[in-house]
């Protein structure tokens, strides 16, 4: 492979008809780079001593530029004579914010606090792209070396305007008991005008309750229960529509399989537009206590919450029947529920040794409650990995993170219905094959202090969720898997589709096999990504304050860190910590596909600290 | 200062309340528009009815019939040829998706901008996609499907074939009436949209009136549905002259995409020019065997005789000058397919140079060649089916008689060549084979296996005709490498009946889809393919 050049210059080709990785790297270079520009300006006035008047002005804006190029010799089709694709991507957001403040004590026991303000937000992102193919000169990749009818230029421009005023409202009893209302109605450029406003109101309230028993004189010290605090909240939250999706746009292009249609016609590649759309809400409610002892010693912090999200905007999947793939809709409902705790503990104080211990414990379980028409699954397609054997999807009455498969096809009694030649078959429809999401994370760290030595480590547990091995699955496809060593024999137990009997027909397990059936089944590759890693260890030395005296340093400490030193897993591939496209997935993303990834990556560092 | 400062916060609250319904009015998308006149969207819905709904409804059926053969026995290119259908076969998004909305929005603009033409051909041209899928799925979505004023439908409900023909006819029958209209605001060439009649909307009429012709002829197996008397009146009112068929030249010098998707994109583009490389693999490789022998001998008699139209079609072998075709099925490497007589050709031929190419070779699969949707030649075709149907044998000769020819004029074949070849043609009895109902539609069904080139108007004639030899003569058998998962390998009469409705549709419209099994569609006749 490594090979991968004609002594004339030219790509060498193997079967199969794709480019050579090597080929690859010298000869489809993708670049790209980012300018960014940030500027905030302030005001501040207090007009009267309760009164504080604040305006912020803020803008982020940065410009994208990418290029993909792919020189001539390659071997993908659309691409023969070299192709070049660039885009220049310039986004600016740009907030206004004007808060009146006015704070109030009575009697110094009541406190009030009164926020009202406005808020603006303007986002605008403009898109220039510029395709190009069949370079004049073939050793020189620019979009200049192209004959103009080669050439194509397209512009996208999405705005989004929100306009909010809120309200805040604080009040506090001898700072025991806090109070807090808030309410926002946002007006939005991209909901239609009669449902474009929205209000949404939250309230949430603490108590302090170490301090209310002390006021209460029913505790005088804090020894035992020093630190108690309890909370509640409610929230309801509204949300717009993405941009310029209520009404169906019309595009002069189409695709590279479908004929140029020589003018404007329905964009079929984008969703189909939604006069009717109304803006979505989320209602959370959330309870929780802080609970400290024995000095703060031993802490505890709990909170429990769930949310419903109900007519949700989506980009829903339609039958083509409908006149499109996508369109948006409201519709679609996910429950969130879940729990956090908290605890820490200085177990050990003394002079010279010190022991201080963190663990941290989350279980959510996210449910899709209700979906748009006949919908049993939300599909993810821009997450299909392992040749679309599988993808990241979302299951009606189950997890939204949930794995979308292949599986082999079977009768209703369950057993495989084989092909004529004795081999399984993939069905059709694909099928829940799994959940990526765990069960519980949880983190324990640890912080031992010697002396002038510290050292503290954190071990990184997950239990449950399941993983796609789509790296395995591509081992397989090209004959590195272990799954492919068996190379014998085998009589499928199953029933030979076309006949309906029994399969008596002893087939072989070769590369045919292994390569075109079964890599193209999904279920086999979903593995319990569990996981107990040690994330990090660090040792701290800290020059001891008789050594800095002879200096003008305030600190001086030596740090060796560790990182990923040590993974418990059954997981068969590298790492179950990866994400098969990245964070650019639209919707559950691709956390839980092991798509030839590169895993996090396992070091040391040393590092040197001065304080002046 | 307080109060200025309240006095200017104040005013710019004002200010924000007044001109917040401008500020916000940003959702119109500024580079795609979402409305523009009729007149130019005439040729979008044209040029997607070709080269998305009607290619993706050809793309494998010419496989199926037996136009094209494939050269491996391996990947996916067989799997047409070998009838290995799945729900994974997307005529279905491409006419709903991809095409047909462009028809009805076409229709609500001409209606809001006062031009029945453009409503008109959006109907002409709606029904004949509805024709396209109904004819391979039978039952399909008409009444519920997209119009251009409301939301989506989630779950369309679909209707059976016999009330889909019901809406086509209809169709047609409303945009004839729009056709006649002595009002219309704008022209359909206005914008020079209308790439097939350049505005001339008496032939945008007789293309109406073709489609009805097709459609009711389809019910041959119908008993008293089948009426030839309104059939020749459809016939009579459409195309009556050459140059004047359903048709647009794909371009050269454009994008790729422009280009015939036989030529080109369509899965044509290849890395070598060197017919036995492994690494070519177009779509088809050669012609079938089955369609030379349509090009090169007689209808019931079998008589060798090359019919003048096969240079203008195909290319002769680069290795000795020959017109042959593979086997369906067998690959490169099963040689010749069966010769017009039933025997079987010559199975030593497995050079790639020993067959013309398909890609390229003449009138259907060069750069710029046109798909015709429906042609004069189809109807005067299909004008002698009903004439034989109901007894005119003179008229029936007629007509075939001018189908035949016109078809010849248009591939460019001399005066000459065909006097030549009709000569031949009555020396071999045609007027006699007239006069016995299979015999003369044997004549004619080959005829419009001809002139129907690559259009999957041949899978309705054939299942119309059930596949029979006494029709297509004796070397129309099943490809070899048959998909016995679902076909019988023992009984040489099942054929291939219906297609398998798309996996999108049957995951999210499953109540309406019902049975989308394999064995179930591509097996069950559809409802006028029943007597």
């Amino acid at each position: 492979m490594t090979n991968y050049l004609n002594p004339n210059g030219s790509q060498r080709i193997f079967p199969g008809g794709n480019d050579n990785p090597y080929w690859t790297i010298q000869n489809k270079p993708i670049t790209s780079g980012i300018n960014r520009f940030i500027g905030i300006a302030n005001v501040n006035y207090n007009p009267f001593s309760f009164l504080n008047l604040t305006y912020r002005l803020g803008t982020d804006l940065y410009t994208e530029n990418f290029k993909a190029v792919r020189m001539p010799g390659t071997l993908e089709a659309d691409a023969l004579k070299g192709a070049i694709g660039q885009n220049t991507n310039t986004n600016q957001i740009t907030t206004s914010t004007f808060i009146a403040t006015a704070k109030k004590t009575f009697s110094d026991d009541y406190n009030f606090s009164l926020a009202i303000g406005n808020n603006i937000e303007n986002t605008r992102v403009q898109t220039l792209t510029a395709n190009a193919i069949n370079f004049i000169d073939p050793t020189f990749p620019s979009i200049n070396n192209t004959i103009a009818t080669d050439r194509s230029v397209s512009e996208t421009l999405n705005r989004r305007r929100i306009v909010g005023v809120f309200g805040d409202f604080n009040f506090d009893w001898k700072n025991i008991i806090y109070v807090n209302l808030r309410a926002r109605n946002d007006w939005t450029s991209t909901i239609p005008v009669g449902d474009n406003a929205f209000f949404y109101p939250a309230i949430s309230t603490s108590v302090v309750l170490t301090d209310l028993l002390k006021e209460l004189k029913l505790k005088s010290d804090d020894q035992i229960f020093s630190y108690g605090k309890i909370r509640a909240a409610y929230s309801n939250v509204g949300k717009d529509a993405p941009p310029h999706v209520t009404t169906t746009s019309l595009a002069a292009v189409t695709n590279t399989f479908t004929i140029n249609p020589r003018g404007f016609i329905t964009n079929a590649n984008n969703a189909f537009g939604n006069p009717q759309l109304v803006p979505e809400f989320t209602r959370a409610f959330e309870v929780g206590a802080d609970l400290r002892f024995i000095k703060n010693r031993f802490g505890i912090d709990f909170t429990y919450y769930r949310s419903k999200s109900d007519n949700q905007i989506l980009a829903t999947r339609v039958p083509p029947s409908a006149g499109a793939f996508l369109t948006y809709l409201n519709g679609g409902a996910i429950q969130n529920k879940g729990i956090e705790v908290v605890l820490n503990a200085r177990a050990i104080i003394k002079k010279d040794f010190r022991w201080t211990i963190d663990i941290n414990f989350a279980h959510n379980k996210s449910i899709v409650k209700e979906l748009p028409g006949a919908l049993d699954r939300v599909e993810l397609s821009d997450a299909w990995v392992a040749a679309n054997a599988a993808q990241g999807a979302a299951f009606l009455n189950g997890s939204l993170f949930g794995i979308n498969g292949n599986v082999w096809k079977r009768n209703a009694q369950g057993q495989l219905l084989l092909s004529n030649t004795g081999y399984p078959q993939v069905q059709t429809a694909l099928a829940n094959i799994g959940d990526r999401n765990p069960d519980f994370t949880s983190g324990i760290s640890n912080t031992f202090n010697y002396k002038n030595f510290s050292l503290s480590f954190m071990v990184d547990i997950r239990v449950g969720g399941d993983v796609f091995n789509a790296t395995e699955n591509s081992l397989v496809r090209s004959g590195l898997s272990t799954k492919t060593l068996d190379r014998g024999s085998k009589v499928f137990d199953g029933i030979i589709e076309s006949t309906g009997l029994p399969s008596a027909i002893s087939v072989p397990l070769n590369q045919n096999y292994y390569q075109t059936i079964y890599a193209n089944q999904g279920y086999d590759f979903v593995e319990n990504g569990s996981w107990y890693r040690l994330r990090y260890a660090t040792l701290t030395y800290n020059m001891p304050n008789s050594f800095l005296a002879k200096t003008k340093l305030k600190g001086l400490a030596f740090t060796v860190t560790g990182r990923n030193l040590v993974l418990i897993t059954k997981y068969s591939g590298v790492d179950p910590e990866v994400s098969g496209s990245g964070a650019g997935v639209g919707g559950s993303g691709s956390f839980g596909f092991d798509n030839l990834g590169i895993p996090a990556t396992r070091g040391v560092d040393m590092g040197l600290r001065l304080t002046f | 200062m307080k109060n200025k400062i309240i006095i200017a916060s104040l005013i710019s609250g004002m200010f924000l309340t007044t001109s917040c319904k401008k500020y916000l009015d940003v959702n119109k998308d500024p580079n795609n528009p979402t409305k523009i006149s009729a007149a130019s969207r005439l040729i979008g819905a044209i040029t997607t009815s070709n080269g998305a709904a009607l290619w993706r409804g050809t793309r494998e059926v010419s496989g199926l019939v037996q136009y094209g053969t494939t050269k491996l026995l391996t990947g996916t290119n067989r799997n047409a040829e070998q009838w290995r259908f799945t729900a994974s076969y997307f005529l279905w998004q491409n006419a709903y998706v991809y095409t047909m909305p462009n028809c009805v929005d076409l229709i609500n603009l001409g209606e809001e901008e006062g031009s029945p033409y453009f409503v008109g051909a959006g109907k002409t041209l709606l029904a004949m996609n509805f024709g396209l899928l109904t004819d391979q799925y039978g039952a399909i979505v008409v009444d519920d499907y997209y119009d251009g004023k409301t939301q989506l439908n989630l779950l369309p409900k679909m209707q059976q074939q016999q009330e889909v023909y019901q809406r086509i006819d209809k169709l047609l029958d409303e945009a004839i009436v729009a056709f006649s209209s002595t009002t219309n605001a704008t022209g359909l060439n206005a914008n020079g949209g209308d790439i097939m009649f350049q505005g001339d909307v008496s032939k945008w009429k007789r293309f109406a009136w073709a489609l009805k012709a097709r459609y009711l002829n389809h019910l041959s197996k119908k008993g008293a549905l089948y009426n030839p008397a309104k059939i020749i009146e459809a016939c009579s009112n459409a195309f009556n002259a050459d140059g004047m068929d359903a048709q647009f030249a794909y371009l050269s010098g454009g994008i790729q995409t422009d280009e015939n998707p036989w030529y080109s994109w369509g899965g044509f583009v290849l890395t070598t020019t060197d017919p036995n490389n492994a690494l070519y693999d177009p779509r088809y490789f050669a012609w079938s065997q089955f369609f030379v022998n349509m090009l090169s001998s007689f209808p019931v008699t079998n008589t060798v005789f090359q019919d003048p139209r096969i240079s203008r079609i195909m290319q002769p072998a680069a290795s000795d000058g020959q017109y042959r075709g593979l086997k369906a099925g067998a690959g490169l490497a099963g040689g010749q397919g069966i010769l017009a007589n039933g025997q079987p050709g010559d199975a030593t031929k497995t050079n790639g140079n020993d067959y013309g190419r398909f890609s390229n070779s003449g009138f259907y699969t060069k750069q710029t060649s046109p798909i015709p949707f429906i042609t004069y030649s189809e109807i005067k075709l299909i004008e002698a089916e009903a004439k034989l149907r109901s007894n005119d044998v003179a008229g029936a000769l007629a007509a075939y008689e001018e189908g035949v020819k016109a078809n010849m004029r248009k591939l460019g074949v001399s005066a000459t060549e065909i006097n030549t070849y009709w000569t031949a043609q009555l020396a071999d009895g045609l007027t006699a084979h007239f006069a016995n109902l299979t015999q003369g539609l044997s004549h004619i069904m080959r005829q419009k296996y001809i002139t129907l080139c690559l259009n999957p108007e041949t899978w309705v004639d054939m299942r119309r005709s059930d596949f029979s030899q006494a029709i297509y003569g004796p070397s129309l058998v099943r490809p070899v490498n048959l998909n016995t998962v679902v076909f019988d390998a023992n009984n040489a009469n099942q054929w291939i009946r219906g297609m398998v409705y798309e996996t999108n549709e049957q995951t999210r419209n499953p109540a309406a889809v019902g049975d989308n099994s394999e064995k179930y569609r591509l097996l069950t006749p559809l409802w006028w393919d029943t007597n």
